[in-house]
């Protein structure tokens, strides 16, 4: 995740049109949190007595011909037709800044700031730059900056794009405003820099016809304090049992603090970052394991959100700790639409007063594109009372990975998350946030990057998952990513032209790796549909096929047809794959892949517990229906009662409760681990064999 | 040049049938809906280079690249300036292997002043592909210098080990491990080159710095001690297998699965003790009949045996 420093105007203005030269609207800025007073100026020529704006172009074809008094500005790169030569667009705005009415005062924050310009003949876009020499109506081509035409030290770095579009166009200019709002001097203007051949013409400042299509500038400012407004809720990332990082999202720049402590009124640790942000990421360090912390979140100055008994987060256990979690599983769930909100509000109701633990989501959480806004929409703002006490674990969605990169770690994903790639929650440091494990209880869960990372066998990624499942020492192996290995949803694993081969690449690289690391889930989505397979184990070939790689064909119901697997990790003895891409959009397919116990077309998600030796998964319907369980028991030798692998003291106490001595009584519950000889009674000749699988002689 | 065409009209009408097809497609998300979905814009705008540039991209994601190639062509021909075309346009000449074409399109949108960090790496592997060692090198460092992608730093040491250049890729594969945090895989990386030099001091501190960390360390004694067997530190190599071998026991103490199993017998096996390895090996196989890692060593011993006297 990367600092965002940038201002974007979030407010939504209701106002009324002032009566002097300056267009003033006093407006009530709405606000997630509460209201603040806001400012909106505008500036354009001959409008409310303002006069200072200079526009012209400068032509390298007429370089000693001056259009400052022209009707119309433009940029092109062919002008006239099959030359190449160019025209640059110049446009200021003087007398924008001070202390009189209708300027920007000193010291105000600028929220936003907008050119717009009318389009009166279309053409490709410009590029929008500060101008970086001075420059007045009567410049030309040829005297423009120290060296005739114009050179690349002539302006600044992109600013924006300007659309070449017909009718009213804007740009985002917050950027230079609030840089010349602090050294007023440099104010120089912008230059537009044609992009292509097809050039475009618009309104200028000496535009008589209608005012309204001059060129016009809008700041929107707060004078003083103000309370920024929340754009994202607070949410949790990378818990680990000493360590948590608090995030959210401000619409301007300001410090970061959290309070945290034991109770909503007690928030007695403080921890505080003066750096200007709007994507704030602060790490808690020093907490407890196993402990809940309320918390509230703001700025040096303001509360933003918590303090109450809704904002909190309680750390996972220590590693290793045999202790009961949920996790909740949703995948393809990006839409923002209702059946996003019914697939979300039928676990709520499932689930109650004991929201999951965990959040794992699938990938694609972020439709259609993955940008910025629609992670905002689509992800923070439905599941916004989940994320402010729940941890969510993403992992990269086709979607997401359309404006998001995973080479270079950047776009709004990884904006977005902040991800243990150097394995502080658990595991091998991975070096990315692409993919990465994380320790949970006696859980180790592997996060893969089925869609933008190098999947070929001897890649960074299978390297790093090999040697990170051969160093753990969890009882419990989960691995997840986007694209499902076996699926006959609205995708067909079989098809190697399907998504770019990836459902492949998965099933026929990364299984044989995790199979024979013991893996005992495998999670995805990618395909809109709830799939569940019988216990299955190389099934690694296209098409894939179920003779000879179903361990147990039977149901995996809880109450007698659980699926056995050996205490703590053993290669090869199946593993369980889920697809769940049913958590919002459109589902399809026909579901008959031969290895799936079970699939249902239907929106939904899926509920994992995970309680010491046990294993149970329930597919919950956006109606509220469970329509599938499925549970996987790891069970010790004989003598290990408790299944943790190990015959020690703890066994002993309770094959003491179980001895009978030689009298004889019948088996009570609980004790058949100690029954060696399978007598159906604890009796001395257990006890003999008991001892020395206790002392180890 | 302006170009009139529809004005106004045009514009409002696309941008009516954008909202009607983005509402009537939205029930469908998918990489091949969006394709769909700008295929019907496209009806519409025949001539957007911006639909057809993103419906290029997309497609090359999806893994089509033959029809990427139609959309980018159509493109280029619209807009023949535009730089952001000689990019997908090259990433997509390449996946295709058209390799003089796609170079000459990567490199027209480095030379635009603007390069990225994937451009600049898939130009490296065309100059790698097409015996230009050095040229890729180039770019491979000007990729790196622009954000540190694990592959491209394992592929670049890959690249300068087959030249022979040993010490550039150590010092390539140090430098990406640092900016990493230190990514398992540079490190596995780094140790094999390293031992290739015969810096085996070096190679015992990358291998003593994964010691420190929780979890399962057999597999980096057994490093530890290959690596001061091929020093000739014969003294400290058994001494370092026989702490793999103690800490092979001490995890199979808690779990006798057939994955613990055959980490031990590998140890055995390196210690020279074979019959020990074997009965490990069988032991995993009788647990885990489908571990085919298992099932491999076991024929490998059996066969050294049968090599032996």
């Amino acid at each position: 995740m990367i600092r965002r420093s940038s201002t974007p105007g979030q407010e939504t203005l209701i106002g009324i049109r002032g009566v002097r030269w300056l267009t003033t609207i006093l407006a009530i800025v709405l606000s997630t949190t509460r209201p603040s007073l806001g400012v909106t100026l505008v500036f354009q020529q001959g409008v409310d007595g303002y006069v200072g704006v200079s526009d012209t172009y400068l032509s390298q074809n007429t370089p000693a011909t001056a259009y400052g008094s022209f009707v119309a500005i433009e940029w092109d790169n062919d002008d006239p037709p099959g030359t190449g030569l160019s025209n640059f667009a110049l446009i200021r705005f003087d007398d924008i800044f001070g202390a009189g009415a209708g300027q920007i005062p000193p010291g105000s924050i600028i929220t936003s700031a907008t050119l717009t310009y009318t389009v009166n003949n279309s053409g490709n876009s410009g590029q929008v730059h500060e101008a970086l020499v001075d420059w007045n109506e009567s410049t030309t081509y040829s005297v423009f900056g120290t060296s005739p035409g114009v050179q690349s030290s002539d302006y600044g770095p992109l600013l924006a794009i300007a659309s070449g579009s017909a009718g009213a166009q804007s740009v985002d200019v917050s950027a230079s405003i609030e840089q010349w709002s602090a050294a007023p001097l440099t104010n120089r203007g912008w230059i537009i820099r044609p992009t292509d051949f097809n050039g475009v013409r618009f309104r200028s400042s000496q535009y008589t016809t209608n005012l309204a299509q001059r060129p016009k500038l809008t700041v929107v400012i707060n004078e003083g304090t103000v309370v920024p407004t929340l754009v994202r809720q607070p949410y949790l990332q990378s818990a680990t049992p000493d360590s948590i990082i608090l995030c959210w999202r401000t619409d301007t720049n300001t410090s970061s603090r959290v309070r945290y402590g034991p109770a909503p009124g007690d928030l007695r640790n403080t921890v505080d970052d003066p750096s200007e942000v709007t994507d704030h990421i602060v790490p808690l360090t020093g907490l407890s394991p196993n402990t809940i912390y309320y918390y509230d979140v703001g700025t040096d100055t303001d509360i933003l959100a918590g303090g109450d008994v809704d904002h909190y987060f309680t750390t996972p256990p220590p590693i290793g700790t045999r202790q009961p979690f949920t996790a909740w599983i949703v995948g393809d769930s990006g839409t923002g639409n209702a059946t996003q909100a019914a697939v979300r509000d039928a676990m709520l109701a499932l689930t109650g007063v004991t929201p999951p633990d965990v959040f794992i989501h699938m990938g694609d959480m972020a439709y259609t594109s993955g940008t910025d806004g629609q992670f905002t929409s689509n992800f923070f703002e439905p599941y916004r009372t989940i994320l402010r006490h729940t941890v969510c674990w993403p992992t990269l969605g086709n979607h997401e990975g359309i404006s998001s990169d995973s080479g270079t770690q950047s776009g709004p994903y990884y904006d977005g998350y902040v991800l243990p790639s150097g394995g502080q929650a658990g595991g091998a440091v991975s070096g990315t946030e692409a993919y990465y494990a994380f320790d949970l209880a006696n859980v180790h869960f592997v996060c893969l990057d089925s869609h933008d990372s190098n999947r070929a066998p001897g890649s960074a990624m299978l390297t790093w998952l090999a040697e990170d499942i051969a160093t753990t020492e969890q009882e419990w192996l989960i691995a997840f990513w986007h694209h499902p290995p076996y699926t006959k949803g609205t995708h067909n694993s079989d098809s190697v032209l399907d998504s770019g081969g990836r459902m492949r690449d998965m099933r026929e690289d990364v299984l044989p790796i995790l199979e024979a690391g013991g893996v005992d889930l495998v999670l995805a989505g990618h395909s809109h549909i709830y799939e569940r397979s019988m216990l299955i184990d190389g099934a690694y070939d296209t098409p894939a096929t179920a003779p000879g790689h179903v361990v147990d064909a039977g149901s995996g119901q809880p109450g007698g047809a659980e699926y056995v697997k050996s205490t703590r990790l053993s290669a090869h003895e199946g593993t369980v794959y889920v697809v769940a891409g049913h958590g919002g959009t459109t589902v399809g397919g026909t579901g008959n892949h031969p290895l799936m116990y079970f699939s249902e077309v239907a929106n939904g998600s899926v509920l994992l517990t995970v309680d010491a030796n046990v294993l149970t998964l329930q597919n919950i319907r956006s109606d509220g229906a469970l329509t599938d369980v499925m549970s996987i028991i790891k069970r010790g030798n004989l003598g290990d009662f408790d299944h943790d692998g190990q015959i020690d003291v703890t066994d002993y106490n309770r094959f003491s409760l179980c001895f009978t001595g030689p009298a004889g009584n019948p088996l009570t519950t609980g004790c058949e681990p100690g029954d060696f000889d399978m007598d159906d009674d604890v009796d001395i000749e257990d006890f003999v064999v008991f001892q020395i699988a206790f002392t180890g002689l | 040049m302006r170009l009139h065409h529809g004005g106004f009209l045009h514009a409002g009408f696309a941008l009516v049938a954008f909202i009607a097809i983005v509402s009537l497609v939205s029930a469908h998300p998918g990489l091949h809906h969006d394709i769909e979905r700008i295929s019907r814009l496209l009806e519409f705008d025949p001539d957007s280079v911006p639909l057809l540039l993103e419906r290029g991209y997309l497609r090359r994601l999806d893994g089509d690249a033959e029809k990427a190639l139609d959309d980018l062509q159509r493109a280029r021909v619209l807009a023949p300036s535009n730089l952001d075309i000689a990019r997908q346009l090259g990433l997509t000449l390449s996946a295709l292997r058209r390799d003089a074409e796609a170079e000459k399109e990567l490199t027209r949108h480095i030379a635009g002043g603007n390069p990225a960090a994937d451009t600049l790496a898939e130009r490296a592997r065309i100059h790698a592909r097409n015996n230009r060692p050095d040229a890729a090198l180039i770019d491979y460092a000007d990729s790196l210098a622009l954000f540190g992608d694990i592959d491209v730093y394992l592929e670049r040491s890959r690249l300068q080990i087959s030249l022979g250049r040993f010490e550039a890729a150590a010092a390539g594969l140090r430098s990406g491990l640092n900016r990493t945090g230190g990514a398992v895989s540079i490190r596995l990386a780094l140790i094999r080159v390293e031992t290739q030099r015969a810096e085996y001091d070096e190679v015992l501190k990358l291998i003593d710095e994964m010691l420190f960390r929780q979890g399962i360390k057999t597999q980096w004694l057994m490093r530890r001690g290959h690596v001061l067997r091929v020093a000739g530190r014969v003294r400290q190599a058994d001494q370092a297998f026989t702490e793999a071998l103690s800490e092979a026991n001490r995890v199979l103490s808690r779990n006798r699965s057939a994955i613990h199993l055959v980490s031990r017998a590998k140890v055995y096996r390196a210690m020279g003790r074979r019959a020990e390895a074997v009965v490990d090996l069988q032991a995993a196989i009788v647990r885990s009949p489908r571990y085919t890692e298992a099932v491999a060593t076991l024929k490998e011993l059996q066969a050294e045996g049968r090599e032996q006297p």
